[in-house]
């Protein structure tokens, strides 16, 4: 009995050991689980297509202000070719962004770039832009095209 | 305890490069909205605009801003995953998992 009692008291500290690594291991485990779960933050990859497809606009949308600035022809009716082209190629936009998973941010600024062209026909539909308005509207529209590139653009090279 | 230590640094060493990108993007972010504030004031109390040109100036601002933080949090999100990748390799690494 007292031999027992006495391997007992040696064996309990390696248990303990044992028992310690195993917490240990399986806590460090529990974190790597947490890691791995948090990594995979939904972002959707890059797509070719889209980048293409807004650069192809935002030329359009260039162009569009270069041309709309000059006094003659700067009439909304004169123009509607352009707000046509935009809103087909926005919605072919919007309908592939939507098609992708985890892509609800690109979706989110496309729907902004779709109220901003209707914003940009409800203003020149009040009249002619002046050249400071042009100014104006030409850079928040760099921005916005900027946004939806750098976002693409951060998924293609990781980088930012 | 020695292991104990350098991975401490490490994990700090991977924490702060990624928060100083962070924090990059912030300040130039707070920066660039700032200056914009005013740009359709002046327009509207030079006289260049109508009340309702300087609306829609205004929404068509606020629309690139927002389509402009929205860039940003999905370059954030993409940091904090790319972050925790690092980290997370960096524990593989010591514990040989």
């Amino acid at each position: 009995m007292a031999n027992q009692s006495q391997r007992w008291h040696h064996q309990t500290p390696r248990y303990a050991n044992v028992f310690r690594l195993f917490v240990r291991l399986l806590m460090l485990l529990s974190a790597l689980g947490v890691m791995t779960a948090c990594t995979s933050l939904p972002v959707s990859p890059y797509d070719s297509t889209t980048d293409k497809a807004i650069t192809r606009l935002h030329k359009q949308t260039a162009g569009f202000f270069v041309g709309v600035v000059q006094a003659e022809g700067c009439e909304y009716d004169r123009h509607l070719g352009f707000y046509h082209t935009s809103k087909v190629s926005l919605s072919g936009l919007m309908v592939r962004a939507k098609a992708v998973a985890y892509n609800d941010i690109a979706v989110e600024q496309l729907a902004l770039l779709v109220k901003s062209f209707d914003d940009l026909a409800d203003l020149h539909e009040l009249g002619c832009f002046s050249s400071a308005q042009v100014d104006d509207l030409w850079a928040a529209f760099d921005l916005s095209f900027s946004a939806i590139l750098k976002l693409e653009l951060a998924k293609k090279y990781g980088r930012w | 305890m020695k292991i104990k230590d350098d991975l401490a640094v490490l994990l700090l060493a991977e924490l702060t490069e990624h928060l100083g990108v962070l924090g990059d993007h912030e300040k130039r972010r707070i920066g660039y909205m700032a200056s914009e504030v005013n740009a359709i004031n002046t327009m509207l109390e030079a006289g260049q605009l109508t009340p309702q040109q300087a609306i829609l100036h205004g929404q068509i601002r606020i629309n690139a801003l927002q389509m402009e933080l929205l860039a940003q949090t999905g370059i954030d999100d993409m940091a904090v995953a790319r972050m925790l990748a690092g980290l997370e390799r960096v524990v593989r690494r010591f514990y040989g998992v």
